[in-house]
């Protein structure tokens, strides 16, 4: 998928699997690529800057776990992710309606 | 080097683009668990500790452009010395303010005022110290930083002078609350104090972060904001094969460092382009 359309979607996708379950970064990149079927995929350059970006919005917080004899951060969802994720998930599907009004015409 | 010294070494390159300390070393903690279980998963697949730690690190891109973009995204957070400095701010307006009520304790508080100015001082130091500091180490980042030549820009030496005035205002102060009419000067040198450790304390910001932000004019193979930088003196600095070279820049005209011979001086511009292909 183009890369610039990706882009926009990543934090509602970090929404979305956080609010199934805690994931830390490393479990978050597998779960994507294992929902997608490897079709979506994030970099660690990507993923974690995101992560933290969206800490310092509240949409997401952190706790550090002891987890194989090391520290882990393991993120979850927050109140305000939950409601972020539903105001991201309308306007997508308002965005797929539109946009599939437009190309639909053309096939 | 060992397998877990050149994933230190790659963690560190990540933490080195952190401005506090706090945080750089929970990214440490971060990174260090996504690499060991990176590596734990390819070990499973048969390769060796070395092909894992490589192939673990590659997968996580150029150490540096994380580090960056991990700290243009820092969360807003409260640090323990801008705690500090609000808790200071505030026993100090008590001070101040003891005046209108009572003069009672004056003897006693003369000295605790002067140990947190004292204090306050010591903490602008440190931030201007810690943020300078932190500049000298971007010039030895293994990428290529662009930044201004001079320690200062003009602008930052107008808030440097403020940064003196204001220390110099705390030092008239303090003396003038301890040698002079104590009934006029001291209420009025304490909220003098107040505006002073505030001037000190934002400046001394002013000027680290200032000379932070120029640190960073390059990132990941992106130039940022250069047109800015056209004008002033720039020190190009980056690593070609472990090979660190550097150029001065004065009005066109650049006059080499080290690692660079003069036939080899091109334009800031070819450097840029240079860099992009390499990288």
């Amino acid at each position: 998928m183009n890369k610039e359309l990706r882009k926009g979607i990543n934090p509602s996708l970090i929404l979305a699997l956080l609010q199934q379950e805690s994931l830390y970064g490393y479990a978050l990149i597998e779960r994507l690529m294992l929902k997608t079927g490897g079709a979506l995929e994030w970099k660690e350059g990507t993923l974690y800057p995101l992560l933290h970006q969206m800490e310092g919005k509240g949409w997401i917080q952190s706790e550090w776990q002891v987890a194989e004899g090391r520290r882990r951060k393991v993120y979850s969802i927050t109140k305000k992710g939950h409601g972020e994720l539903q105001k991201q998930k309308e306007e997508w599907v308002a965005l797929q309606v539109a946009i599939g009004s437009v190309l639909g015409e053309t096939t | 080097m060992t397998e877990e010294k050149r994933q230190e070494k790659f963690i560190r390159r990540i933490t080195d683009q952190i401005h506090d300390r706090e945080r750089a070393n929970e990214i440490k903690d971060e990174m260090r668990d996504h690499l060991e279980t990176a590596v734990a998963d390819y070990r499973q697949m048969g390769l060796s500790l070395e092909e894992a730690g490589e192939k673990a690190r590659k997968q996580m891109g150029d150490p540096a452009t994380l580090g960056y973009a991990l700290e243009h995204n820092a969360p807003k957070r409260l640090t323990k010395w801008h705690a500090l400095i609000i808790l200071l701010f505030a026993l100090q307006g008590i001070i101040a303010s003891r005046f209108v009520f009572n003069s009672w304790a004056k003897g006693v508080f003369d000295w605790l005022d002067l140990l947190i100015v004292g204090a306050m001082i010591i903490i602008a130091s440190v931030m201007v110290w810690n943020n300078l500091k932190k500049q000298t180490q971007q010039g030895k980042q293994p990428i290529m930083v662009i930044r201004a030549n001079e320690t200062l820009s003009s602008l930052d030496q107008v808030t440097t002078g403020m940064l003196l005035l204001g220390m110099g205002l705390v030092v008239l102060g303090t003396v003038m609350s301890i040698f002079g009419d104590e009934r006029t000067t001291v209420p009025v040198m304490n909220s003098l104090f107040l505006a002073t450790n505030w001037i000190v304390i934002w400046t001394g910001q002013r000027v680290g972060s200032a000379v932070y932000a120029e640190g960073i004019q390059f990132n990941g193979g992106k130039l940022l904001s250069w047109s800015e930088y056209k004008s002033y003196r720039v020190l190009v600095s980056h690593t070609k094969k472990g090979k660190v070279y550097q150029i001065k820049l004065y009005g066109g005209k650049m006059e080499p460092i080290l690692g660079v011979e003069s036939s080899q001086l091109r334009t800031v511009e070819t450097l840029v382009s240079q860099y992009l292909n390499y990288a």
